[in-house]
């Protein structure tokens, strides 16, 4: 409502607001290989991912992560246990901080040697292999094995594991929790370890609506609406916003954006002052 | 396969979340001292890092696997050196998305 | 007391080109007008009420500026100056070297314009003839008495500023004090000086705003302004204010602004390069400059070369960039998200010396008009500059128009001419990369950028006639899975032209394409390669330079280690290392008759390493994307 039609057009990469008819998408859904029998494809997962398929699809059905079987997969973490007791394979257990997983690689040539020799206990490698379950056990048989040299690779893993997962999960109603406000949710269910922690009087003091999610919207409200910075005429900007409340920027920007889209608060002299709406 | 101890990825503001479990963070060193690496979380917060500190030298990122003590402490169990060049942006994201949305894939 | 100028003495001066070596010239006046500083010097347009013409004190005429001598709108009398050409345009300016102040400083500028019939009907009088014998005296003397003798000749008897108030009776007595004081550079400004005047053009208007409070409802806009030397600043308007100069600001215009107050500006978020910010209260005085005091603001740029773009991802800071176009998209509409409202959006490709390329988006009026002239120009490679853009990660970096950028196409700046002569010289030859990629955009290899037509495998295998009309170039992420060891691999290739040589019977081989027998060959890569992601795999082929790439050694150094054989296989290890790593490969996908069946082919045009984090960057908008999408 009194929100700057201006439009920057910047906010549809930050935002992704946007629907082009070009494929400006940087990805085509692929669900319509999901069910592809002949699938070879390299999957991105945690060991918590595979538990967990494991115990929902059980060993005849093979795994199925939202419905795109589990054959060859990619995992990044840390060697140990690493056993050479054997000359024809090396067995080492990977733990990628979701969990801990069974890997065996065979040593057939020269150069499966020398690449298990480059791996010891503790090293943060990249392993390509193949999911067989026997026996009840799910084991990884290894294709590769390669040492982590650019750690920023670390981060892309586990975020390559969110974006196949959510790329190709059917439904988006089951979300849980909002992203912006996890930081918040103190209170949430289980972790109720830090309850000896001294809160900061201003986040103990947030309304809980209930369903975990905090509300860093009436936090960012009561803020606008007290007289003194209803009377600043040129309105608040949102890094003392963030000071205030002490919420990092980056939290509030989307809620300061819904709440503006909602028409509660609007941009005063510029992108980054904001008022509260009285009515 | 074992799911039963897993390692959170944390920032600093989600430390607090996690005190007395095993957390994930990687940290900009700012100092060392014997037995404790002080350094800057992803989200600019501090935290300091207790136990034995890895075999020097230290680069200007590291990745500290341990035990959250407080909401800016832990006590480490395993260190990595993340080299010196580190995008602490994409981090932050991964820290945040794998503690709300897309937990289940983690923990 | 000199009351007026001499009459037609600029064209005078103009069309004979030994005047100003003369040694005998008539004397000149001329009036002052467009004072202002640049660098210790000033300059000024001389103006002989028909004719102007850019012309310069020299710096040792500034203590006359400074101690008020010499002023704007005053006149003044020329004694000894130069006509020199300005070597980028075909006009000329004075340099002026000795003057003197010549009566009192009128309050407009001189126009004789509407009198030029009298002029005409006595060309003896009001045309100074320029004659060497003509003593000067007599000129003097010929002007004088034309203004104050002869009554006949009443349009030199009024003042100037007579003349001035008839022709422009409304104008506010505002503009007139605004013009006669000198005019401040926007940059001089600051909080602590009292009275000043600046000329300035809209370069950006905000929308009005309102707004309820407890002390009740209010209104706000804010404007850019830009003055002559390109110096910007952001100006804000409140309440009365606001109303009162909402439409008397409009944008492009250019105006006299006095009595506004500064402010320290929030640097972290101000959107101008300047330290302070303006605030316009009711009884700041803004008055439009006429016509012929226009202006072109001459933008103020700060260019980011495009390899070093990276630094500016997703901050707040705007910037500017030069480049040679390389593409330009038709333009494409896109929805926005607040209000369903289809947006025009038009995508161009620069590059620069830094041998990168980047996309910049240019939306609405920018992408249907400049971008429209960018398109019809495109084969030219014009060079463009342009002003305030933000930097984002889409793509890795990418770049976009907001409402207040500014594109000039070919701007005269030794910037542009650089770039261009460097394009010309080898910029259009070399192969370059986008920056947001490290990979080869160019346009034999069909690409709009790495990033845009990112696809996964699947999206080429499930759709078995892609390409059939023409090939079609996508951009895929995959991981080697598989180099069959016992392929071809390569064939033996002429060093010349690289077509492939047949052994000739005796020794040497012979080049079809040459016409040619060499004594040696080298071999080039033709590798089949199995490709896969997390969507399938495929089989993909790649040519010698890319296959080098991948395997990291020549054709010839791998030829080797497969000829020495032995325990331990260096060949098989070089295929192996090569396999599982991961890589961005630029493809194109055609269709291929082989045997009477039409096959999909797979061809590998560029092949880069992965920037992990522009690819996590790259992931990460791809969530956000889907999640908004799906709220």
């Amino acid at each position: 409502m009194f929100s700057s039609s201006q439009f920057e057009p910047n906010s549809a990469f930050s935002g992704g607001g946007f629907m082009s008819s070009q494929p400006s998408q940087a990805y085509e859904s692929s669900s319509s290989t999901a069910k592809n029998r002949e699938f070879q494809g390299l999957v991105p997962v945690t060991v918590k991912q595979i538990t967990e398929c494991f115990q929902t699809s059980g060993e005849k059905s093979g795994l199925v992560i939202n419905g795109i079987s589990l054959t060859n997969v990619s995992l990044v973490g840390l060697v140990c246990d690493k056993d050479v007791s054997k000359v024809t394979e090396v067995r080492f257990t990977l733990d990628d901080g979701t969990g801990r997983i069974d890997c065996k690689r065979w040593v057939n040539e020269t150069f499966d040697a020398r690449e298990m020799e480059s791996v010891r206990d503790g090293t943060y490698v990249r392993v390509n292999g193949h999911l067989k379950t026997f026996q009840g056990k799910t084991q990884l048989l290894v294709f590769s094995v390669r040492p982590i040299m650019d750690f920023n690779e670390v981060t892309f893993h586990y975020i390559e594991c969110i974006h196949f997962y959510s790329q190709n999960s059917e439904s988006q109603g089951q979300q849980v929790g909002d992203v912006t406000q996890s930081v918040n949710t103190t209170f949430q269910g289980g972790s109720n370890t830090n309850q000896a922690t001294p809160l900061n009087p201003v986040v103990s003091s947030q309304n809980n609506d209930g369903n975990g999610r905090k509300n860093l919207d009436d936090m960012i409200l009561d803020y606008l609406k007290q007289p003194a910075c209803t009377a600043r005429q040129q309105g608040i900007h949102i890094d003392e916003i963030a000071q205030q409340l002490k919420v990092p920027k980056n939290k509030l920007e989307g809620v300061v954006q819904s709440l503006e889209g909602d028409g509660l608060i609007y941009s005063t002299i510029d992108e980054y002052h904001f008022k509260h709406v009285e009515l | 396969m074992d799911t039963s101890s897993p390692s959170v990825f944390v920032n600093g503001a989600l430390m607090r979340r996690y005190v007395g479990q095993k957390v994930r963070t990687v940290i900009q060193v700012i100092g060392s001292d014997i037995g404790s690496v002080v350094g800057k979380s992803t989200d600019d917060l501090q935290i300091v890092v207790r136990g034995s500190s890895p075999t020097p030298p230290l680069t200007t990122y590291l990745e500290v696997i341990g035990i959250a003590e407080s909401d800016n402490a832990i006590r480490a169990e395993t260190w990595t050196n993340f080299g010196n060049s580190f995008g602490t942006h994409n981090y932050n994201e991964l820290c945040k998305l794998a503690n709300g949305e897309f937990k289940h894939l983690f923990i | 007391m000199q009351t007026s100028v001499t009459p037609d003495a600029i064209s005078t001066v103009l069309s004979n080109p030994s005047f100003d070596s003369s040694s005998e010239r008539p004397e000149i006046v001329v009036q002052v007008v467009d004072l202002k500083p640049i660098g210790n010097r000033y300059t000024f347009s001389a103006n002989d009420g028909k004719t102007r013409v850019k012309a310069m004190f020299t710096p040792t005429l500034t203590p006359e500026i400074i101690s008020g001598k010499i002023q704007n709108l005053g006149l003044i009398r020329l004694i000894d100056f130069t006509v020199n050409d300005i070597s980028s345009k075909s006009t000329k300016y004075f340099l002026v070297n000795k003057c003197e102040a010549v009566g009192s400083v009128l309050d407009s500028d001189i126009n004789l314009e509407s009198k030029s019939h009298a002029e005409a009907s006595d060309p003896k009088k009001q045309k100074l003839e320029h004659s060497p014998v003509s003593p000067v005296n007599d000129v003097k003397t010929d002007v004088c008495t034309g203004i104050t003798l002869k009554p006949k000749q009443e349009f030199v008897a009024k003042s100037a500023s007579q003349i001035m108030s008839e022709q422009r009776g409304n104008a506010a007595p505002a503009a007139r004090m605004a013009m006669t004081r000198r005019v401040h550079p926007l940059v001089s400004l600051n909080p602590y000086q009292g009275n000043w005047t600046i000329k300035v053009r809209v370069t950006n208007k905000g929308v009005m705003r309102n707004y309820k409070n407890a002390r009740g409802e209010g209104c706000v806009f804010n404007v850019e302004l830009t003055d002559e030397e390109g110096t910007q600043i952001q100006a804000t308007m409140f309440n009365d204010a606001a109303r009162k100069f909402y439409d008397r600001f409009q944008l492009g215009k250019v105006y006299y602004i006095s009595r506004g107050s500064l402010k320290l500006a929030n640097k972290q978020f101000k959107t101008v390069q300047n330290d302070y910010e303006m605030t316009l209260n009711e009884n700041s005085e803004v008055e439009e400059a006429s016509s012929e005091e226009m202006f072109i603001p001459e933008t103020k740029f700060n260019f980011v070369p495009i390899e070093e773009l990276g630094l500016y991802v997703n901050q707040k800071e705007l910037i500017d960039l030069i480049g040679v176009v390389q593409s330009v998209s038709p333009t494409m509409s896109i929805r926005r998200r607040t209000d369903n409202e289809m947006i025009p959006k038009r995508d161009i490709t620069l590059a620069d010396e830094s041998k990168k390329t980047v996309v910049v988006s240019l939306w609405n009026d920018l992408a249907t008009g400049i971008g429209q002239e960018l398109l019809d120009m495109a084969d030219k490679s014009p060079v463009v500059a342009i002003k305030s853009l933000k930097v984002g990660d889409f793509q890795g970096v990418s770049l976009s128009t907001i409402s207040r950028s500014n594109v000039v196409i070919n701007p005269e700046s030794p910037e542009a001419k650089k770039l261009k002569s460097w394009f010309d010289s080898e910029g259009k030859e070399i192969s370059m990369s986008s920056i947001g990629s490290g990979m080869s955009p160019s346009s034999k290899n069909g690409s709009r950028s790495m990033y845009t037509d990112r696809v996964l495998l699947s999206h080429i295998t499930s759709n078995p006639s892609l390409g059939e009309e023409k090939p079609v170039f996508f951009s895929t992420r995959a991981y080697i899975s598989f180099i069959k060891p016992d392929q071809t691999m390569w064939y033996q290739a002429c060093k010349t032209c690289n077509k492939k040589v047949t052994e000739a019977l005796d020794s040497g081989y012979w080049c079809e394409g040459c016409q040619k027998k060499y004594e040696e060959c080298s071999l080039r890569y033709i590798m089949a390669v199995k490709v896969t992601d997390s969507s399938g795999e495929t089989w993909i082929s790649s040519f010698n330079d890319e296959a080098e790439k991948i395997l990291g050694c020549s054709a010839d150094d791998l030829n080797k280690l497969r000829s020495e054989g032995g325990e331990v296989n260096e060949y098989q290890t070089k295929l192996k290392e090569a396999t599982w790593s991961s890589h961005v490969f630029r493809v194109s996908v055609s269709q291929n008759e082989y045997n009477g069946e039409k096959r999909q082919r797979v061809t590998v045009k560029g092949v880069a390493p992965l920037d992990f984090a522009a690819e996590t960057r790259l992931l990460l908008q791809d969530i956000s994307n889907k999640n908004k999408a799906s709220q």
